[in-house]
């Protein structure tokens, strides 16, 4: 049994099918676990993500009474997403689940990652039972854009939801997969321009064919599809017709008519950000081949890194499709009776260009965001992000995932993406709707909690909050003047504690980062106190004491779950309190997990500088470094010259010790 | 030329009596300097003299601090010229206005321009407290109450009251551009009897200002004058074009002034081309030229326009 | 709401320069939701006050209080514990709580820690303007709700003066001209005839000295 009769601990080591370096052995980490923890479970692993892994998992959950999980061996986002959302269907929260990543580059080793393991289980152990609480949530999901892709997201989420789709101002190519099926609605001449509450209760206001009405649903996914553009600038002005296709064009077309004929695929000019169109061109160039038509492609650079493209390239290969390979400009010359393509070599620079006969050419387009994007990201209040798309360019986001709980992406609406990618996100957008089929959601209440006498309605956290999870509630019971108060809700917030950071008046509290649990880390602090950003600072503070564990030892690292929970005062009080200098330690720039808590650091820092300025105090004494959780020597580059600038200014002449 | 009944005039001054009469009017400018002397404003009236029917005293121009407005009417009228008091909102309450009315009447100011002031930030004292009490349409219905009812802007009796020819400016190159026209409508509604435009250096913007004037038939219930600016060098066109708030100065106008071998010789023959195209202007009863920093050369201007010799009664 | 913004803590230094222990007062009212006077606020000045004072080699000893609104006196005895302990106080609510906390606290030296800047809207996270002047009569009725007394330059009240220009005002392209706001909004609800009407000169109300509002029906006094 546990220290804490509450919690029953399982814990997985995944061998990774071999993946994991040698020099760590799973059988003495487990022996060495079940020597020193308390747990309830343990088992080794061939490969967690494995198909059948899921239900014995899930079995050994039920089995065992599980309610936490340490999942250790290789973890990237997508698999943690994977673990989480399995460990939240058989209703373990998304906190209890832990990974230890064990292919770090480095200092992998049986006793490291004992040690490592070891320090996570006991925090999972001492860290005291979450609150949980069930929320009502609507089952019913609403898919905006009837495409192919919409249609995709809403078969398959069809399956255990009530789907409704519509077509948003975009093409209806997806209609005829929807019709007749079952828990699906399909409606047609209707858009979205607004949006209130919060996942599991959204309120949607459509245009209804020129009426206003609205509905509600638990989760919605955007599939508005990329528009294809074709820019004959890149193929020297060609006209198309009945030799030169556009790909996009050509995908649609009944393949039979090509048997027996010459087709020659042009990529390489078009569409460089994705691999959309490679992707298409293996795929059609197969099924010409099928057709009996014989099928080129003419690449410059063959791009094959995502998941079963470098086996349809394989396969293409095997069937025969010519893939020639071209250096510089094309020349495009048609007939009525052929299309020809000009190129060079790029192995015979010097020979003449060579001539590529085909009865069709077809060439690669070139993508654009849907042009309803911007009109609908606002009425969502969802971000946009490079080239007009949805979404961040944010390393921390997963493809599928907006700024806000809740809302989706799925296929082109967040860039050009192919079948195989969209699969693999209607596999993952359906697991995320999928925890609201039942109308019931367990949620742990670990949102920010405000005390009502202290907030002003002042809606600077509804404004600071990126996620759009704060709500202003009204009751007699709210003892302030305005019987209101900001309120977090509890499926939406993903916990940043930004808001906390920013209330004026002190009512925003996050649990296990209150400003009590994080000023009591600072009472009486070293020489130096680093704010970290748990997604950067932490972790790359965790590799860099492997680096140089002397380095550490006057320094203070406070964790908080992003930089923008780094309280102003915070810096200040560190330096009250006696430390000599503060750093903020937080994600690269737009590369904040929480869209924005790096920024509002930055500007918090400007300020301190300020406010120490003001009173004849260095502002030097406070910086920020803007880090990835990988860069433990920029870490220790920072430290040691945070370290060198305290040393040049001398102790801090403010310091109030009592 | 109109017969002058006297018991119609208003006031009685020789600006009134030229535009009363019919003839095209044409009025001068000089500013006040910024230190206790009467030097240039003695020296540029013996160059007006008998070259305009009046002249305007700025009041605090720029909201820079100078001598004052009514002070250097005085001085003009001294020398046995007619004086055109230039009076603010931004400086004086509607106490110190009406005070400063009555004084200079009884000195024997006859013409007074009412205009909103510019704004203090701009001046010299930029952290003063702009006084604002009335605004440019308040102040002509006070001195038109005081002239024609005898009340002060209280409503209490003013037994002698001050009998001013009461004008107006406006800015036909402010926004919103609609609006200027009916703004000009609630200033002659106010009382306003002559106007005197901001200075013409886009003559395009201008004549579609004055067709929204004469349509409203705004020309047959007050004298409109129309503003001329003699630049003395095509910096300044520039420094006015971008610069200068609620001025419009035409990309034609600065490039003319550019490509000029004497800029200032070209600068005369603009400004009597643009006095010779107002005269034509239906609505347009006079011009006001305004040579800031160069009065000297108004003269030149007039001649050269055939506005010589002015009137007499 | 009332706007403020913090004064520089170099005056504020100044102020309490003879004291050993003050009292740093924050008002959960206007002061807080403009980001300058609540509990938040008040935690950052004590501890630059501290700073300050202790680099001086002259320790200061700071306390911090917020109370719900200092403009009623109800709430303001919640800091009588605090304001006989000290030796002065810095208040950092408006000029009103300022005063109101200096007079029921004397004899104790009450010092402003803001400026109280004007009565304003909440435009986004930091940004506020100024909307209203409390002039005393309103006229938005006849300027299609932007009031030209706040919101120009020149509180005129028949129309832009010649410096509008391009929307804007003739003092800083950063002001929007609001005759020109004006004509847009009478424009848009069709009552550009407003714009004609003259508006006469304004009684400024402040004619009786300080103002008072008295609503005998609402006091508690009795005849």
């Amino acid at each position: 049994m546990g220290k804490n009769e509450n919690i029953r601990l399982g814990i997985y080591l995944c061998d990774c099918e071999g993946k994991l370096v040698q020099s760590i052995d799973l059988n003495k980490i487990k022996s060495a676990i079940q020597s020193s923890a308390d747990f309830e479970y343990i088992r080794i692993a061939d490969l967690l993500c494995g198909k059948m892994e899921k239900e014995k998992i899930a079995h050994e959950i039920e089995k065992y009474s599980l309610n936490r999980l340490l999942i250790a061996g290789c973890t990237d986002p997508f698999i943690e997403r994977q673990f989480t959302v399995l460990a939240e269907e058989n209703g373990i929260n998304r906190y209890e689940v832990e990974f230890v990543d064990l292919i770090k580059s480095g200092k992998e080793s049986t006793k490291w990652a004992v040690s490592i393991i070891s320090e996570v289980l006991l925090q999972m152990q001492e860290r005291s039972a979450i609150v949980y609480e069930d929320f009502n949530v609507l089952p019913e999901v609403l898919v905006i854009g009837c495409g192919k892709e919409g249609a995709a997201a809403a078969l398959a989420v069809s399956e255990k939801q009530p789907v409704t789709v519509i077509d948003h101002d975009s093409p209806r190519e997806g209609i005829n997969l929807l019709n007749g099926k079952r828990n699906i609605t399909v409606k047609t001449g209707v858009k979205v321009v607004g949006l209130e509450g919060f996942p599991g209760q959204f309120l949607v206001r459509f245009l209804d064919n020129g009426k206003h009405v609205k509905q509600s649903f638990g989760a919605i996914i955007v599939a508005l599809e990329a528009q294809a553009v074709f820019d004959k600038v890149k193929y020297n002005g060609v006209q198309l017709g009945e030799r030169v296709l556009r790909l996009s064009q050509f995908r649609q077309s009944d393949k039979d008519q090509y048997a027996g004929r010459k087709v020659a695929f042009v990529l390489g000019q078009a569409d460089q950000d994705s691999l959309l169109s490679y992707a298409a061109a293996l795929t059609e160039a197969i099924a010409l081949r099928e057709k009996g038509a014989e099928a080129s492609i003419l690449y410059d650079d063959m791009k094959v890194s995502a998941d079963q493209l470098e086996q349809d390239y394989e396969r293409a290969r095997a069937r025969g499709v010519n893939f020639l390979k071209y250096n510089g400009e094309l020349q495009i010359v048609t007939t009525d009776v052929a299309a020809t393509v000009r190129y060079r070599e790029p192995f015979l620079p010097q020979s003449e260009p060579i001539r590529l006969v085909s009865d069709c050419l077809v060439l690669a387009d070139d993508y654009q965001s849907n042009a309803a994007t911007e009109e609908l990201a606002a009425a969502l209040e969802v971000r946009t992000g490079p080239g007009g798309f949805f979404q961040d360019d944010n390393v921390h986001f997963l493809p599928v995932m907006s700024n806000r709980e809740g809302i989706y992406f799925v296929g082109g609406c967040h860039g050009p993406i192919h079948g195989i990618e969209l699969n693999k996100e209607v596999e993952a957008v359906k697991a995320e709707v999928g925890r609201f089929a039942s109308g019931k959601v367990r949620a742990p209440l670990l949102q920010p909690r405000v005390t009502a006498e202290q907030c002003a309605v002042c809606l600077t956290c509804y404004r600071c909050c990126p996620h759009h999870a704060i709500e202003i509630v009204h009751d007699q019971s709210l003892n302030n003047m305005y019987h209101s108060a900001a309120h977090m809700n509890a499926l939406a917030c993903r916990r940043c504690g930004t808001c906390a950071a920013e209330c004026p008046g002190k009512a925003i509290q996050l649990p296990l980062f209150s400003d009590q649990e994080i000023l009591q880390q600072v009472s009486k602090p070293p020489k130096l106190v680093a704010y970290a950003c748990e997604n950067s600072g932490a972790l790359a503070a965790e590799y860099a004491r492997s680096l140089d564990p002397r380095l550490q030892e006057n320094l203070q690292i406070v964790s908080v779950p992003c930089s923008g929970k780094i309280d102003a005062l915070y810096l200040l009080k560190a330096l009250e309190r006696g430390a000599d200098g503060v750093l903020l330690l937080v994600c690269h720039k737009e590369n904040c997990k929480y869209v924005w808590g790096n920024e509002r650091a930055d500007k918090r820092k400007e300020q301190v500088q300020r406010r120490l300025e003001e009173v004849g105090l260095e502002g030097d004494r406070v910086e920020i470094v803007h880090l990835a959780a990988n860069q433990g020597n920029q870490f220790n580059a920072s430290v040691r010259s945070m370290v060198e600038r305290i040393n040049q200014l001398g102790a801090n002449p403010g310091k109030v010790i009592k | 030329m109109k017969e002058i009944k006297p018991e119609n005039l208003k006031a009685g001054s020789n600006l009134e009596k030229v535009l009363a009469s019919g003839q095209f009017a044409c009025t001068g400018e000089i500013g006040p300097l910024t230190y206790a002397t009467f030097e240039n404003i003695d020296k540029h009236a013996e160059e007006l003299r008998g070259k305009v029917d009046s002249v305007n005293f700025t009041d605090n121009q720029t909201a820079v601090v100078r001598l004052s407005s009514w002070a250097a009417s005085l001085r003009l009228l001294q020398l046995g010229m007619e004086p055109n008091l230039q009076m603010v909102c931004r400086d004086r309450n509607r106490l110190a206005m009406q005070s400063d009315f009555l004084g200079a009447y009884a000195h024997g100011i006859r013409n007074v321009l009412c205009l909103t002031g510019d704004h203090q930030a701009f001046g010299n004292h930029p952290g003063c407290k702009g006084v604002f009490d009335l605004d440019s349409v308040q102040l002509i219905h006070m001195l038109k109450t005081l002239r024609d009812d005898g009340c002060f802007e209280c409503g209490a009796e003013c037994k002698i009251p001050p009998k001013f020819f009461i004008g107006c400016a406006e800015n036909p190159f402010g926004d919103p551009f609609e609006f200027r026209a009916i703004r000009l409508e609630k200033k002659i509604e106010a009382g306003a009897d002559f106007v005197q435009t901001q200075c013409i250096l886009d003559m395009e913007r201008f004549e579609r200002f004055m067709e929204m004037v004469t349509a409203r038939g705004l020309h047959e219930r007050a004298h409109i004058c129309a503003g001329i600016m003699p630049v003395k060098s095509p910096k300044m066109a520039r420094y006015m074009q971008t610069g200068v708030p609620g001025m419009i100065v035409s990309e034609e106008f600065c490039q003319r002034l550019e490509k000029a071998e004497d800029a200032k010789a070209e600068s005369v023959n603009i400004s009597v081309e643009y006095i010779n195209h107002c005269r034509e202007m239906k609505g347009v009863a006079g011009v006001h030229v305004m040579a800031v920093a160069w009065e000297s050369i108004v003269p030149s201007v007039v001649e050269k326009a055939g506005l010589l010799p002015r009137p007499t009664f | 709401m009332i706007i403020v913004d913090n004064k520089a803590v170099e005056d504020v230094l100044q102020m309490i320069a003879p004291y050993k222990k003050v009292l740093v007062a924050g008002c959960y009212g206007c002061v807080t939701v403009c980001l300058a006077g609540g509990e938040k606020e008040v935690g950052l000045l004590a501890s630059q006050i501290r700073m300050a004072r202790q680099k001086e080699g002259n320790p200061i000893e700071v306390l911090e209080q917020t109370v719900e609104r200092q403009c009623d006196k109800e709430y303001l005895v919640k800091f009588q514990d605090n304001a006989r302990d000290v030796e002065a106080i810095v208040s950092l609510a408006c000029g009103i709580g300022i005063q109101y906390l200096a007079e029921v606290y004397e004899p104790v030296p009450v010092f402003p820690g803001v400026n109280t800047q004007f009565l304003g809207a909440n435009r986004d996270v930091g940004k506020w303007e100024e909307f209203c002047m409390a002039c005393g009569e309103c006229v938005l009725d006849k300027t299609g709700g932007i009031c030209p007394i706040a919101r120009c330059s020149k509180s005129l009240l028949n129309g832009p003066c010649g410096g509008s220009q391009f929307g804007k005002c003739e003092v800083s392209k950063d002001i929007d001209c609001a005759w020109q706001l004006i004509y847009d909004r009478l424009k848009s609800l069709g009552q550009l005839d407003k714009m004609a009407e003259y508006i006469p000169a304004k009684n400024w109300h402040r004619d009786k000295g300080p103002r008072k509002l008295v609503k005998e029906e609402l006091t508690l006094e009795r005849d």
